[in-house]
């Protein structure tokens, strides 16, 4: 009987942690499907923020390093300079990249390190449970805008890929969601490159991943697809935001 | 015997530089040295001083309290440095600058108009210069010959074609000291 | 280079003594009074084959060091006081993840941006925590350029040896002042190869680096597992050194270049008739708590000498334990005794 479909090697065999609805789950697939496929699983090192995504050590079958909140960037960046020939990725979360470790993620972008960014935005801070963070949408309750987040009071959603697109160093950025198999594939697609990016040494990449937090959304699973893809992308625009790896 | 030395003025009139060349010439005569500069903020016209200690011991203190020799080339020197001169020290004075050096008491003070003797000798530059060549002769803490052959090693690479009017200012200032 | 003598500045002989050392990767962010070690790095470390990168902020330099202590290297950053205070979460986060490397921290005067003169106000910090967290960090106070160089050399060996950050804690004074310097590649115990560090997984299971670890007991057995290393660590690295203390009724203790001065002070004393002698507390952290009390229980009387308002001086009553025995004379915000000063303080207090 031929197997079409199972565990990638990169993914352990262990069941995840996540709440029922969670993007993390089908990211942290996707990028192992994609580290099976370019044969790269034994010389890749991941590094993992803090947020929900701490324990991804835990699912991922590769060499995993946890980093403090917010400098992925900087700990990938040195990983990469001591051992060149190796895959070096960081996964973080919306508060970790774009909050406290927004000047990590600024100047390893800068210095075009040859690194590939998996950034989710959820639009919250899921493990702390669903504070406001800079990604949040204008008007979105959360447990720090309970009347809905206040531009006045606090400022607005940070779009990280067009403020990295303005820097020389970043060679290809793209945003994508997991809200259906179409855009799965092209999440997965677009992970993908962003690996083959860094094996062709040419420098900074991050796939900006819009993921659903039904639970602290207070929403069904169904309806937090539904919120990414008729809400989220009003604000953050589905697609490639700067791609120069041909040239 | 423990000797120590500052060297005070403002920045650009080579304090750094002359204090160091002190310490290597000190050093190349088998002595035990430390140079401690002022660093920092300090940019050309503020305070510049360093402190330089040659012994034929360990060297405890790089910090000086009260200290054998001055070498005083301007007022901000002059004015931040002339408490620390030891009883029966050496202040060897910028006259051409420095104009209350009367004022000292308790030490031997040596006024010469060291400016002067360095525009006659061939540029400003070489203040610091003429100012170590009367401290060699003054304090025999340090030869002549081994300031002179300690210029090769403190001299910056662009600066090679001034060694010609270094050493003439270290000759012309060790004879105003009274060297022979 | 090989050895031979040369004159240097403390903060240079640091950074020749790190390449010498293997130190591979170094990354920084300048600050006076240590600007010296990254300008030094900038050029010497390519030339070494490693890695220098001016980070963009303290926590960027103290990560990316923590980054390549996960890739093997031999790894270092340097800083001062402000600077310092910003990488106590990555030196915690390494502590907990049991990372070696070197961190330098040429001290100023504090608190806050506080001056650039040499000071010993980070004491505390250094080895009372810092960071947060139940941790220890090997602290190495050198006075001298030739002691910076060669603990420089040590720190990495003991880094290693015990998976742990060590931390030399200098000063201003120290890091801009030249001294003549023998530099070699020194020859330390053989080490067993690195088994932790992520460098991809191929011919082994997959391994991680954490300090996470939320189970019930697990965190707790963690802490038990550092604390016995950090038994083993004061066990064996207590240094220090003791001069002219065999008849001394008066020992001062200083670290540092304090540490030094004060030997100057008890040469002067000694001229003068006054049996005085210095023990100079090298390692602070282990401190050497028993050797000052052996040393203290055939003085008549103790005088702490810091550059701070009175931090050492805690460990050494500790040490003590009799605090009718033991004086202190401080000179914060950057300020510097001098041996005659320390001598008259010494007059003082045994009149």
């Amino acid at each position: 009987m031929k197997q079409v479909y199972c565990r990638p090697e990169s993914l352990k065999d262990n069941a995840n942690s996540y709440c029922p609805g969670c993007g993390h789950g089908i990211v942290h697939r996707l990028v192992a499907e994609v580290i099976d496929e370019l044969g790269v699983r034994e010389k890749t090192v991941g590094i993992a923020p803090v947020g929900c995504a701490v324990f991804a050590y835990d699912y991922w079958n590769f060499d995993v390093t946890e980093a403090p909140h917010g400098r992925p960037p900087a700990v990938a960046c040195a990983i990469k300079r001591v051992l060149p020939d190796r895959v070096v990725f960081t996964y973080q979360g919306d508060g970790d990249l774009a909050s406290i470790g927004t000047n990590e993620i600024i100047h390893s972008a800068n210095r075009s390190d040859n690194i590939t960014v998996i950034f989710i935005n959820n639009a919250n801070y899921g493990m702390t449970g669903g504070q406001m963070a800079p990604t949040t949408l204008p008007g979105m309750k959360t447990t720090t805008t309970q009347n809905g987040r206040d531009v006045k009071v606090s400022g607005y959603p940070v779009r990280v890929c067009e403020l990295l697109a303005t820097l020389e160093g970043t060679r290809y950025l793209e945003r994508v969601m997991i809200t259906d198999p179409a855009n799965i594939n092209k999440a997965k697609k677009a992970i993908k490159k962003s690996f083959q990016t860094q094996l062709d040494g040419k420098g900074f990449s991050l796939v900006e991943v819009l993921s659903p937090c039904p639970v602290n959304w207070g929403k069904s699973p169904l309806d937090g697809l539904k919120f990414v893809k008729e809400e989220m992308t009003k604000y953050f625009k589905i697609g490639v935001i700067k791609d120069e790896t041909i040239q | 015997m423990e000797r120590s030395l500052i060297m005070c003025g403002s920045g650009g009139q080579g304090i750094l530089l002359g204090g160091s060349l002190a310490l290597v010439a000190a050093f190349s005569e088998g002595k035990k040295v430390t140079w401690l500069p002022s660093y920092g903020a300090e940019k050309r016209g503020g305070l510049s001083y360093c402190a330089v200690v040659i012994s034929d011991e360990e060297i405890m203190s790089p910090v000086l309290g009260l200290v054998e020799y001055i070498i005083g080339l301007d007022t901000i020197g002059f004015n931040v440095y002339k408490g620390s001169i030891s009883k029966g020290g050496v202040f060897i004075i910028n006259s051409s600058l420095i104009k209350d050096g009367k004022s000292l008491s308790g030490c031997k003070v040596v006024e010469l108009p060291i400016s002067d003797i360095a525009k006659d000798v061939g540029s400003n530059r070489v203040v610091n210069m003429v100012s170590l060549g009367v401290y060699a002769a003054l304090s025999k803490a340090v030869k002549l010959d081994s300031l002179k052959t300690g210029l090769e090693e403190v001299m910056s690479s662009r600066h090679k074609d001034m060694i010609a009017m270094n050493i003439k200012a270290l000759e012309r200032g060790y004879i105003e000291g009274g060297g022979k | 280079m090989k050895s031979k003598i040369h004159l240097m500045k403390g903060n240079e002989a640091i950074a020749e003594s790190a390449i010498l050392a293997g130190c591979r990767f170094y990354a920084g962010y300048p600050i006076t009074p240590q600007n010296q070690i990254p300008e030094y790095m900038s050029w010497r470390m390519p030339e070494a084959g490693g890695s220098f990168i001016q980070a963009e902020s303290e926590l960027a330099a103290i990560n990316m060091v923590l980054g390549a202590s996960v890739a093997g290297a031999r790894a270092m950053t340097s800083s001062s006081s402000p600077g310092i205070s910003l990488k106590q979460e990555g030196i915690s986060y390494m502590a907990g993840m049991e990372l070696p490397a070197l961190i330098v921290n040429m001290q100023r005067g504090g608190p806050g941006l506080g001056n650039i003169q040499g000071s010993q106000a980070d004491y505390f910090q250094s080895v009372k925590g810092g960071g947060h967290g139940d941790y220890r960090l090997i602290t190495l106070s050198p006075s001298t350029v030739q002691e910076a160089a060669d603990l420089t050399a040590e720190a990495f060996y003991l880094a290693d040896k015990y998976r742990n950050p060590v931390l030399l804690l200098s000063d201003g004074i120290l890091g801009q002042m030249i001294e003549p310097v023998e530099l070699s590649e020194r020859k330390f115990p053989e080490l067993p190869a690195k088994d932790y560090i992520l460098d991809g997984c191929k011919g082994r299971k997959p391994r991680n680096l954490f300090s996470l670890m939320m189970g019930p007991g697990v965190l707790e057995k963690h802490n038990f597992k550092l604390a016995g290393k950090y038994a083993k660590i004061e066990a064996s690295v207590r240094k220090f050194e003791k001069f002219k203390l065999e008849d001394a009724d008066i020992v001062i203790v200083a670290n540092g270049i304090i540490g030094r001065i004060s030997k100057g002070a008890a040469n002067l004393l000694r001229a003068s008739g006054v049996k005085c002698g210095v023990f100079r507390p090298i390692s602070l952290w282990p401190f050497p708590y028993s050797e000052i009390k052996a040393a203290a229980a055939k003085a008549k009387k103790i005088l702490v000498v810091e550059q701070n308002m009175g931090q050492m001086v805690e460990d050494v009553r500790l040490a003590v334990l009799d605090d009718s025995k033991v004086s202190f004379f401080g000179r914060p915000g950057g300020g510097c005794p001098v041996p005659e000063e320390i001598a008259a303080k010494v007059r003082e207090i045994i009149k």
